[in-house]
C-alpha cells in the first residue's frame, strides 16, 4: 500500500514538472532559511551555557532604577566577595585593555581584543585550555593567556607554552595558557588575558566587570540584598570623606545575572564588554523564519488545491475500488511529505551555499555540515516532515472527503472550487511581502537619514590616531607645529575621546547644588574646536595661551546648560565630585551629536586635564596618501616602538548604525526570499489557470479578443487581490515602521511615498509574473487549443 | 440478493425537487445477468449506485442479502461494497499514474491481501483475459478495448459477488465491445451475478433479464 503511495506520488511529480519545481523549490528556501535561522538561534542560546558550573556563574551588576544597568563595579569587590561571602566560591574581576602592541621575533602585531584580569579568572570561568593549566596559569603576575586563533597566528602549530613575548611595548610577558573555545562560543572571546597591574582603592569608582562563582543553593535575592546594603554603607562612606553629601540618587542595587543571560539579555546595559547578542533580534529571525517557511507552504496548498479536481478522477476511483477517506488523506500526504523531503535535501545544499552570506549578515561564523552533522540532518529531517505535514494536511483532507459517485460525474473535473480560501492566502503572502517591503524601506531611509543628518560638528577629513601611553600626548604637543606644517594637515588636537566613541559620565557638582550631575567628560585641548569645527553659543573654548583653561576652566553644552538649569552659565563654577577645587565655565559650545542619532544629546562637560587617547588631525589635501604617509614618518618621533594607527572620524561615526544597517539588510534579504517565493506560487497558480482556460481562451481569440483582452482577463484576480494586501499591509507595516523609528531620538517622517512605492512595487512585479504568462496563452495558436480539447 | 423496495431518489435544485427515481421496486437473485436499458436520463446510473452503495436512495428500503443496506452505518457500507461489488464504467477510469498490473492491483491493497496471493491472482486474471503482455504499461498506451478489458480485470480480481458495469461498451468499437460482452458472459456462466446498464439490444442478449427505465419507473421486466 504504502509502496503504491510513493509510485502514485513520484509519478505524479515527474508528470507535473513545472508544479513540483515550483513547489520544491518554495519549501527548499523555507527550510534552508529555517535550518540557518534555526542554526544562528541554537548558537545564540548556547553562550557560555556549556561552561563548567554555568548555572552557579553570575555577573555583578548595578541596577539604577530605571536609570539603566551598568556592568562596571570597584577593582576590589571580586576581593571582597571572596573574603566576606561564604556563599561565593570563587570570584574575579575582568577589564578590556583595548588594542595593544605585541612584539614577537621581531614581528609586531596589535591584538584588538585583549583584557586584563584577576589571577582567578580561569577559575571562577570554565574556559577550556589546549596547553597549560587553568588553575595556575595566571598566578606569576608575568603570566599570558592567548586564544588559540592568536597563538596560531604567531607560533604556528608548535605548543607555545613558555614563550615570551613583548606586550605594550615595555614588559615582557611568558605564555602560560592557550584557551581553545572549539565550535563553542562565549561572550568572553578575548585573544589576550594578563593580570591586572592596577587597582583603584574606591567603592565609588568602577571599573572593570565582576564575576563569581557561588555555591549550590544559594539564596541569591538574599545575597543581592546583603552586597547592597554593604557596598551602600561603604560609598556613602566614601562620598562624606570627598565632603560630597549623597542622596538616595547616589545608590544602585547590587544585582547578579546569570552567566548565560549574559550574552542575550544585556542590551540594555549601559556598556557591553563585546558587541553581545540581542533577544530582540531573536526574535526578529525567528519570525523572520516562520514567516518565509509560512509563504511556501502557502503555496504548496495553494496549488494543491487548485489542481485537486484534477485528482478527483483517482479519489473516486479508489473509493469505487475500496478506499476509506483516511487512506487517502494518508496517501496525499505521504505525498507533500515526499516533496518535502525532496526540498530538504535541496535546502540542505542550500543553506551550506548560503552560509557565508548568512554569516555575515548576522555577524556569526556558523557551520552547517561540519559541525554536527547528526544533528542537522535529524533536524532537517524532522523540518521536512513537519513542513510536509502542514502543507499537506489541508488539500489531503479536501481531496480525499470527494464523494465516488460526484467526483466521477463528468463535470467535476473543470468546475474545480471557487477558491476562497486560495484568494485568502495569496492575499495574505502578498500582505506580507508589501508590509515587510514597507518597513524595509523605512529602515533604509532612517539610516541614511542618520547618516545625512547635520552632526553639529565636522566628521569629514578628521583622521584619529589612538595614543597608546596617554603620556604620548606631550610629546604630539611638542611636535604639533611640525605635524601642522605637513602638506594637507589643517590642524591638530589631543582628546581622550571623539565623538562616537565610547564616553564616560562622571560625577560633576555644580557650586552651591546638593544634587550632583552626571554628564559625559571629554579632556581636550584649544585646538578641539578648531578640529572639529564645533560652534560656540556663548563665552570662547580654551585657548592655547591661557594657563588656567588646562587646570580649571570648563566649557560645557548648551544641554548640560539646560539640565542643570544655569541661568548665566558662564561664570559658573563647577567641581568633579572626587575634587576639592571649583572651575569657571568659560564657554557653551553648542550641542553636537556625542553619539549617534537614536540617542538625545547629552549633557557634557570640558575639560583640559591631561588624559588624552587620541590625535585627531583635520586633513584638507587631494593627496590623502601622501599626507598620511608624512604624518606617519612624523609619528615615528611619538611613539618610536609602536607602529602608527589611524581611522577616520566620519567612518567611526557611521559605525555606529552598523547594527541597524545590518537589520536593514537582514529584512532585504528576507524581503527579497519572501517576495520571490510568493511569486513563484503567483507563477504556478497562473500556470494552472491558462491551462485550465485554454479552451476558453481560444474560444475567446476566435470571437475576436484582443491580446491585452486575455491578459486583463488573466490578470483581474490578481489586481483585485493584491489591492487588497496593499490595503491591509499599510496599517501592519505602519504599526512596525512606527515601533521601530520611536527607538530614534532623530527620525525621519513617515512618509506616505514609502508605502506608495512598496505596494506599487510589488503589484508590478507580480503583474508581471501573470502578464506575461497571459501573453503567451493569448499569442498561441487558437485553433490548435480548441482541437486538444 | 438485491431487494429494493419503493425506492425514491431526487435532486433539490432551487427549491424544486427533481425526481430521478420514484417508488421504484426490484428483485435480483443470485446468478442473474440483468441488463437495465432505458433512455439517457432515465436514472439508470442512479439506480446502478444505489445498488452498488456509492448512493442512497432518499426514500425507500434496499435488502442486500440480509442486511438492511438503508439502515446501515456509512462504514458499514462501505464495508460491504468493498468486499461484495465490482465496477465497470463507461470511461474506464484506470488511474493514470498506475501501470496495468497495479492498477488491477489497487482493490486488493485495499482488501489487505497478502503480497504472494496478490501476485498469483493477478497473474491469473492476466493470463484469463491475454494481456499479460500489456501488464507494465500505463493506460495511455492502451487502446479503449484493452483499457476496458484491464477495467473489468480490475472490478473481479477481489472476487466480488456483484458485478456493476456503467455502459461498458458505450466508448468501444463494436468488435472491441464484444469481446467483453464474451467475457461478461463467460463470468457469468462461472457464476458471477451481473447487472449492466446497456443502449444497445444486442448486448442486452447476453443477459438473462432486460428491465426498462423511464422516467424513475421500471416501465417493464422481462425475462429472456
Ligand atoms: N448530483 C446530481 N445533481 C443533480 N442532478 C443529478 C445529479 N446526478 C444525476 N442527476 C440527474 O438525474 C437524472 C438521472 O441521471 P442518471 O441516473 O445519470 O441517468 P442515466 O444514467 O439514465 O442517463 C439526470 O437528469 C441527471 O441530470
Ligand atoms: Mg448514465
Amino acid at each position: 500500500m504504502f509502496r503504491n503511495h510513493l509510485k502514485i506520488a513520484l509519478r505524479q511529480l515527474g508528470r507535473n514538472k513545472l508544479f513540483s519545481t515550483v513547489n520544491i523549490l518554495g519549501l527548499s528556501l523555507g527550510m534552508a532559511v529555517v535550518t540557518l535561522i534555526a542554526l544562528y538561534l541554537h548558537n545564540e542560546f548556547n553562550y557560555d551555557r556549556w561552561m563548567d558550573q554555568s548555572e552557579l556563574t553570575y555577573r555583578v551588576y548595578r541596577d539604577w532604577d530605571g536609570g539603566g544597568k551598568v556592568i562596571w563595579t570597584p577593582s576590589r569587590l571580586a576581593e571582597k566577595l571572596m573574603a566576606d561571602y561564604p556563599e561565593v566560591q570563587v570570584a574575579t574581576g575582568l577589564g578590556p585593555s583595548g588594542e595593544t602592541l605585541l612584539e614577537y621575533a621581531g614581528q609586531k602585531r596589535y591584538i584588538k581584543e585583549t583584557a586584563a584580569v584577576d589571577s582567578t579568572f580561569f577559575r571562577t570561568l570554565a574556559l577550556p585550555f589546549r596547553y597549560g593549566d587553568p588553575q595556575t596559569a595566571l598566578d606569576q603576575p608575568n603570566g599570558m593567556v592567548i586564544s588559540r586563533r592568536l597563538a596560531e597566528t604567531i607560533f604556528g602549530d608548535k605548543n607555545p607554552l613558555g614563550e615570551v613575548v613583548r606586550f605594550g611595548g615595555e614588559d615582557d610577558y611568558a605564555i602560560t595558557g592557550v584557551i581553545d573555545l572549539g565550535a563553542r562560543h562565549s561572550h568572553l572571546d578575548y585573544d589576550l588575558y594578563t593580570r591586572f597591574q592596577w587597582y583603584a582603592d574606591s567603592w565609588t569608582g568602577n571599573n572593570r566587570a565582576t564575576y563569581a562563582r557561588l555555591h549550590p543553593q544559594v539564596d541569591v535575592a538574599g545575597l543581592e540584598e546583603r552586597l547592597t546594603a554593604e557596598m551602600t554603607d561603604l560609598m556613602r562612606r566614601e562620598f562624606l570623606a570627598m565632603n560630597y553629601e549623597p542622596n538616595a540618587g547616589d545608590f544602585p542595587k547590587w544585582k547578579l545575572q546569570p552567566l548565560d543571560k549574559v550574552h542575550l539579555h544585556s542590551a540594555d546595559f549601559s556598556f557591553l564588554a563585546k558587541a553581545g547578542g540581542n533577544i530582540r533580534s531573536i526574535y526578529l529571525f525567528a519570525l523572520i523564519g516562520l514567516l518565509v517557511l509560512a509563504v511556501a507552504i502557502v503555496n504548496y496548498v495553494n496549488l494543491a488545491t487548485a489542481r485537486a479536481s484534477q485528482r478527483a478522477k483517482e479519489v473516486g476511483v479508489k473509493k469505487v475500488t475500496g478506499a476509506v477517506r483516511w487512506q487517502l488523506t494518508v496517501q496525499f500526504i505521504v505525498e507533500s511529505i515526499l516533496q518535502s523531503l525532496f526540498a530538504a535535501a535541496i535546502a540542505l545544499l542550500l543553506a551550506e551555499l548560503l552560509l557565508p552570506f548568512f554569516n555575515a549578515v548576522v555577524g556569526r561564523d556558523l557551520d552547517v555540515l561540519s559541525a554536527q552533522p547528526a544533528w542537522i540532518v535529524l533536524g532537517v529531517l524532522g523540518l521536512a516532515l513537519l513542513t510536509g505535514l502542514l502543507a499537506g494536511v489541508y488539500p489531503a483532507f479536501v481531496m480525499s472527503s470527494y464523494r465516488p459517485v460526484t467526483a466521477l460525474r463528468s463535470g467535476f473535473l473543470r468546475s474545480g472550487d471557487k477558491g476562497l480560501f486560495r484568494k485568502v492566502l495569496v492575499t495574505g503572502q502578498f500582505t506580507i511581502t508589501i508590509a515587510l517591503l514597507i518597513v524595509m524601506g523605512f529602515i533604509y531611509r532612517q539610516v541614511n537619514f542618520m547618516i545625512g543628518h547635520e552632526l553639529g560638528f565636522q566628521p569629514d577629513q578628521v583622521m584619529l590616531i589612538p595614543l597608546n601611553f596617554n603620556s604620548s600626548h606631550y610629546r604630539v604637543e611638542r611636535l604639533k607645529s611640525e605635524f601642522e606644517q605637513i602638506e594637507g594637515v589643517q590642524s591638530l588636537t589631543t582628546a581622550s575621546r571623539f565623538p562616537g566613541q565610547f564616553l564616560p559620565d562622571w560625577g560633576v557638582i555644580v557650586e552651591g547644588r546638593a544634587e550632583g550631575e552626571s554628564p559625559y567628560v571629554i579632556f581636550a585641548d584649544a585646538d578641539y574646536a578648531r578640529t572639529l569645527d564645533l560652534q560656540m553659543a556663548k563665552g570662547r573654548f580654551f585657548a592655547p595661551d591661557i594657563a588656567a583653561d588646562t587646570i580649571d576652566h570648563w566649557v560645557v553644552n548648551e544641554a548640560f546648560v539646560r539640565k542643570a538649569e544655569l541661568e548665566e552659565p558662564l561664570g559658573a563654577r563647577l567641581k568633579f565630585s572626587a575634587d576639592s577645587v571649583y572651575g569657571q565655565i568659560i564657554g557653551v559650545v553648542k550641542d553636537f551629536h556625542l553619539k549617534g542619532l537614536n540617542s538625545e544629546i547629552r549633557p557634557l562637560v570640558m575639560h583640559g586635564y591631561h588624559q588624552r587617547w587620541y590625535a585627531g588631525l583635520k586633513l584638507s589635501t587631494s593627496d590623502l596618501s601622501a599626507t598620511i604617509a608624512a604624518v606617519q614618518q612624523l609619528w615615528k618621533e611619538v611613539e618610536p616602538n609602536h607602529p602608527m594607527r589611524y581611522s577616520f572620524l566620519d567612518d567611526d561615526f557611521a559605525k555606529q548604525y552598523d547594527e541597524q544597517q545590518r537589520l536593514g539588510q537582514t529584512i532585504f534579504y528576507a524581503t527579497l526570499l519572501t517576495l520571490f517565493i510568493a511569486l513563484l506560487g503567483l507563477f504556478g497558480l497562473t500556470a494552472f489557470n491558462v491551462e485550465r482556460r485554454t479552451r476558453e481562451i481560444g474560444i475567446r481569440k476566435v470571437l475576436g479578443s484582443s491580446v491585452s483582452g486575455i491578459v486583463r482577463l488573466l490578470s483581474r484576480d490578481f489586481l483585485q487581490l493584491s489591492g487588497l494586501a496593499f490595503l491591509v499591509a499599510l496599517p501592519v507595516g505602519y504599526y512596525f515602521a512606527d515601533r521601530w523609528l520611536a527607538d530614534f531620538a532623530f527620525r525621519t517622517e513617515l512618509s506616505w511615498w514609502v508605502f506608495a512605492l512598496a505596494g506599487l512595487a510589488t503589484v508590478l512585479v507580480g503583474l508581471l509574473t501573470v502578464g506575461l504568462q497571459g501573453v503567451k496563452a493569448a499569442l498561441a495558436d487558437p485553433i490548435e487549443s480548441l482541437r486538444s480539447e | 440478493m438485491i431487494t429494493l423496495s419503493n425506492l425514491e431518489r431526487f435532486y433539490t435544485n432551487a427549491s424544486q425537487k427533481t425526481y430521478v427515481l420514484r417508488d421504484l421496486s426490484l428483485k435480483i437473485e443470485e446468478g442473474e445477468f440483468v441488463t437495465i436499458m432505458g433512455p439517457s436520463g432515465a436514472g439508470k446510473s442512479t439506480l446502478l449506485n444505489i445498488i452498488g452503495m456509492l448512493d442512497q436512495p432518499d426514500r425507500g428500503e434496499y435488502h442486500f442479502f440480509d442486511e438492511p443496506v438503508h439502515k446501515l452505518k456509512e462504514k458499514k457500507r462501505q464495508e460491504l461494497h468493498k468486499y461484495y461489488m465490482g465496477f465497470v464504467f463507461q470511461a474506464y477510469y484506470l488511474i493514470d499514474e498506475l501501470t496495468v498490473y497495479e492498477n488491477i492491483e489497487t482493490p486488493l491493497l485495499y482488501r489487505k491481501v497478502k503480497r504472494s496471493e496478490r501476485q498469483s491472482r493477478i497473474a491469473d486474471i492476466l493470463d484469463r483475459f491475454q494481456i499479460v503482455a500489456k501488464k507494465d504499461l500505463f493506460p495511455h498506451q492502451l487502446s479503449g478495448g484493452q483499457q476496458q478489458l484491464v477495467g473489468v480485470a480490475r472490478a473481479i480480481v477481489g472476487n466480488p459477488k456483484l458485478l456493476l458495469a456503467d455502459e461498458p461498451t458505450g466508448n468501444l468499437h463494436s468488435s472491441q465491445g464484444e469481446v467483453i460482452m464474451d467475457l461478461f458472459r463467460q463470468l457469468h456462466r462461472d457464476g458471477m451475478t451481473i447487472v449492466q446498464v446497456t443502449h444497445n439490444e444486442k448486448y442486452a442478449q447476453y443477459g438473462t433479464r432486460v428491465v426498462e427505465l423511464e422516467d424513475g419507473f421500471v416501465r417493464q421486466d422481462v425475462a429472456l
